[in-house]
């Protein structure tokens, strides 16, 4: 975020930013991330002059790979996963001049010393400085032991010591698989780093239409006027999916949905639509508001866990007219597993803006497509114009579209042309795509631009990680301990399980179809 | 880009648009306006020059686009309007805008506004790209300015850029919109790239220090862009107010300009120097090279193969840095330059430079 600068060849809310000199070490380098994610990012940044001019990226693996294999094969990744195409070939000349691979072992303490040497020579070659963006792209578990090795090293610096140059962490989600878990991996880390060295990635943060939600909320004073309970009826966040697990079974059986998508991506979306306006812009500012709703959510009942939280795993079925597999027949999952694909929870807000507006999160695999929205559903006004006996008119529902089809729709109810007056909704709508004609940056460029720089913003404070766990724990522990016996409970290519449709019925809604 | 285009009597102009639409509606087409873009333009060899200006930024920004063209050698009184359709493809579907075209004699030219205004879409802001001196007394420009919610003008229109700077300031002044300078845009990304480049203290401390630095720009003009030496001179004005210099003078040598600026270290020579490469756009900056009271050089060089490349080195007396590479923001043909143009404020840097360039003496004519 934009603040006055004092600097004189700085135009202020213009410039950019500064960039400082670093080296970004990405462990786990031969993983799909990277490929897909990461590396199009980082050579996206390059090309819009968004990288330091001081710039190395390390991949680090176990597998055996000389750095031109490496490059060779990111050069492939860059070219099939990039949001610009086709790859600018001078530019990758360059750019892979600073692509480097150096294989070892996460456990390996020889591997960390010859990155250390490999490093300083970098800096000794590149002028980067000894400043470090460590990537852990790796599995959970692995988070403790690397920060350990790197400490060991001396390739984390202590903070209160060093002041020439840094080093910083991005952590990939999940923070821990529940509430105990993630404070115990937080003191594990904080043996070796510093909080504001830790960069808790959740890529949703780094979208131009979750950031817009801010925008949207803050900038526009016709919204923000009705954004309570007095005109709110109830809040609906999706995130859908049709894809199904994939290859990630393994990981997926110890996650789950509540884990994967609820706790992180749903809990910050609902943080963002709920927060208070911030004093500024800082980052503690909109982390500290964030974590004020957060705190503010009603912690789930026994009653509640019954009959406010559905979940659902998909069962066989079509998506897109193609046959999909039930989960318990994808690859590295159990034939009897109890894991969630679907999750559908009611939550309250306790605080004066929300009181009694409840806001129902859904999210699914294998649903009928790919879509994630908040969707605002107002309350009906006062029936004594426009009502007809039987029939009410449809509620105004502004809805913000994150993805795909990035924009912002409001209903209204409008007159047919005609003597007989009937009432028909009708749709305003903002189309991103439509009305900038560029493609935005992915999300994951924004964030790890900001790290180099050292803006946190967009990361995931500990408080907020700790209090999504918070409200989540119960929930996840009643349903570990009780199980699901008529799992696979909706098929592919649905809209969830039937207890979902239910559980909206008792309140007399229904969800959107999205 | 232009899909499809139809000749049609200026009281059908939106009569024939929503005809277009109406055409397109099962199609895979998006209709996008972001904000009413008009362009001024006289007939002549520039004119192209300021379409694909038009076509850049509703490439990047769909938008209304009126494009005026008056062609002061006609002697008939003549107004020829069109409608077309500008579209770009974004993956599964084209994202298009309305263009009209108003193309009229001089002795039409009083219609022009009873043309525009009709067609201008509320609620939207307005931009006026006006492609003429802004100096000259245009009873149109006055008429339509009313109605700009932003100025944007091309200091390339001018053979006096300290007038053009006055002109500026005094529509500035008078008008209290925003205004903006093609030229000033197309050197954000270097002074984006000093920004960055001199943004630790101790680099500051050293800039501060300048004896002399040398600005190369390409002088290799086209027909319709011959005031080559706008952006280098744009650019050191842009260094010396930030940095609070004062200038002294002003030499003019055959292919050179040389000013003088006196700081709080001592005078500081700043050489504009021209060069030929034909291959570059007009005007580019190639290199900067700034030498500093404490033998220090910091050398700023474009890359001629890739043209937002730009190689950086410091070298002292003693020891050098290791080259490195910055990437422009390619300010001078993109979505920067749009944003720069249609989006941001009036900088505040920009009216310092204006305020500098207006007493700085004549330059030569193109």
């Amino acid at each position: 975020m934009t603040e006055t600068s004092a600097h004189p060849l700085e135009e202020p809310g213009v410039s950019s930013r500064f960039i400082e000199p670093c080296i970004l070490v990405i462990f786990g380098a031969t993983g799909d991330l990277t490929a897909r994610k990461l590396l199009p990012a980082i050579y996206n940044l390059a090309r819009e002059g968004q990288l330091p001019p001081q710039f190395a990226c390390v991949g680090f693996a176990r597998r055996d790979k000389t750095h031109e294999q490496f490059r060779q094969e990111m050069k492939e990744a860059v070219a099939s996963f990039s949001r610009v195409k086709p790859i600018d070939e001078a530019l990758w000349k360059n750019f892979q001049e600073n692509l480097y691979y150096h294989k070892s072992e996460f456990h390996e303490d020889e591997g960390y010393a010859k990155l250390q040497t490999f490093l300083q020579e970098l800096d000794a070659k590149l002028g980067t400085k000894g400043n470090r963006v460590f990537y852990l792209s790796t599995q959970p578990s692995f988070f403790p032991l690397i920060c350990e090795k790197l400490h060991k090293t001396g390739l984390i610096y202590d903070v209160d010591k060093t002041k020439d140059k840094w080093s910083r962490i991005i952590i990939e989600k999940p923070f821990g698989h529940d509430l105990d878990s993630a404070k115990a991996l937080q003191k594990e880390l904080l043996r070796f780093l510093k909080e504001e060295q830790i960069y808790r990635i959740d890529h949703y943060l780094g979208k131009e239409s979750v950031q817009n939600i801010l925008v949207f909320r803050f900038a526009n004073s016709l919204f923000e006027s009705v954004w309570n309970n007095r005109y709110i009826d109830h809040v609906q966040i999706t995130v859908a999916e049709d894809i199904g697990i994939g290859s990630r079974g393994a990981f997926w059986e110890e996650a789950g949905m509540l884990r994967d998508i609820v706790q992180n991506h749903m809990m910050q979306l609902l943080s963002l639509v709920a927060m208070e306006p911030p004093v500024s812009l800082a980052a503690d500012a909109i982390h500290d508001e964030k974590v004020k709703v957060l705190e503010a959510i009603r912690p789930l009942q026994q009653v509640d866990l019954e009959s406010a939280c559905v979940r659902g795993q998909y069962g066989q079925g079509y998506v897109s007219g193609q046959p999909a597999v039930a989960y318990r027949e994808e690859k590295n999952v159990s034939p009897t597993s109890n894991v969630e694909t679907y999750a559908a929870l009611r939550l309250f807000i306790d605080n004066w803006r929300w009181a009694g507006v409840p806001f129902y999160l859904r999210g699914g695999k294998r649903l009928p497509k790919r879509a994630t929205e908040i969707a605002i559903v107002f309350k009906d006004p006062p029936g004594v114009l426009f009502q007809q006996p039987n029939k009410r008119n449809e509620p105004n529902v502004l809805t913000l579209r994150i993805q795909p089809d990035e924009g912002t729709g409001l209903r209204i109810n409008c007159k047919v042309p005609g003597p007989s007056s009937p009432i028909q909704p009708v749709k305003m709508d903002f189309r991103y795509g439509s009305y900038f004609g560029m493609s935005p940056p992915e999300a994951y460029e924004r964030l790890i631009q900001d790290c180099i720089i050292g803006d946190n913003t967009l990361f995931a404070r500990e408080d907020e990680v700790f209090s999504s766990w918070r409200i989540l724990t119960p929930l996840i522990q009643y349903w570990e301990a009780n199980k699901q016996s008529d799992f696979p409970n909706y098929a592919s290519g649905t809209w969830g399980p039937k207890a979902a449709d239910a559980m909206m019925s008792r309140d007399k809604r229904k969800w959107r179809l999205v | 880009m232009v899909t499809l285009s139809y000749s049609v009597a200026p009281e059908n102009i939106q009569k024939e648009l929503n005809k277009i639409w109406e055409s397109l509606e099962t199609t895979n087409v998006a209709r996008a306006c972001l904000f009413n873009l008009i362009f001024y333009t006289r007939k002549n060899n520039r004119t192209p020059y300021i379409q694909r200006i038009a076509q850049k930024v509703v490439e990047k920004f769909p938008s209304r686009v009126i494009f005026v063209t008056v062609d002061r050698e006609a002697r008939e009184d003549s107004l020829k309007t069109e409608v077309a359709i500008l579209s770009s493809s974004k993956g599964e579907f084209d994202v298009s805008c309305d263009y009209i075209s108003i193309e009229t004699s001089g002795a039409s030219q009083k219609k022009i506004p009873f043309v525009v205004l009709p067609h201008i879409l509320p609620d939207l802001p307005v931009y006026l790209l006006w492609g003429e001196n802004p100096c000259s007394e245009d009873p149109l420009f006055s008429q339509l300015e009313q109605f700009a919610s932003r100025l944007i003008f091309d200091s390339e229109t001018t053979e006096n850029l300290p007038h053009f700077a006055f002109c500026l300031l005094a529509q500035h002044e008078k008008y209290g919109g925003d205004i903006a300078d093609l030229n000033w845009a197309r050197i954000e990304s270097w002074r984006e790239m000093f920004s960055m480049a001199f943004y630790s203290s101790d680099k500051l401390q050293q800039i501060a220090k300048s004896k002399k630095i040398s600005i190369s720009y390409n002088s290799q003009g086209t027909l319709f862009f011959c005031h080559t030496h706008i952006q280098a001179i744009y650019f050191q004005a842009w260094l010396a107010c930030q940095l609070n210099w004062s200038f002294q003078s002003l030499k003019k040598e055959k292919n050179e300009l040389l000013f003088t600026y006196r700081t709080a270290s001592g005078d500081v020579e700043v050489n504009l120097s021209s060069a030929q490469a034909a291959k570059l756009p007009p005007g580019l900056i190639l290199s900067i090279d700034i030498f500093t009271a404490d033998d220090e050089h910091f050398s700023f060089m474009r890359n001629p193969e890739i043209l937002h490349q730009v190689t950086y080195q410091h070298s002292m007396h003693d020891k050098c840095d290791l080259r490195s590479q910055y990437i422009l923001n390619k300010a001078e043909s993109g979505h920067s330059l749009v944003k720069e143009i249609c989006h941001r404020g009036t900088s505040e840097h920009f009216l310092k430079v204006l305020n500098f360039v207006k007493n700085m003496g004549e330059l030569d004519k193109c």
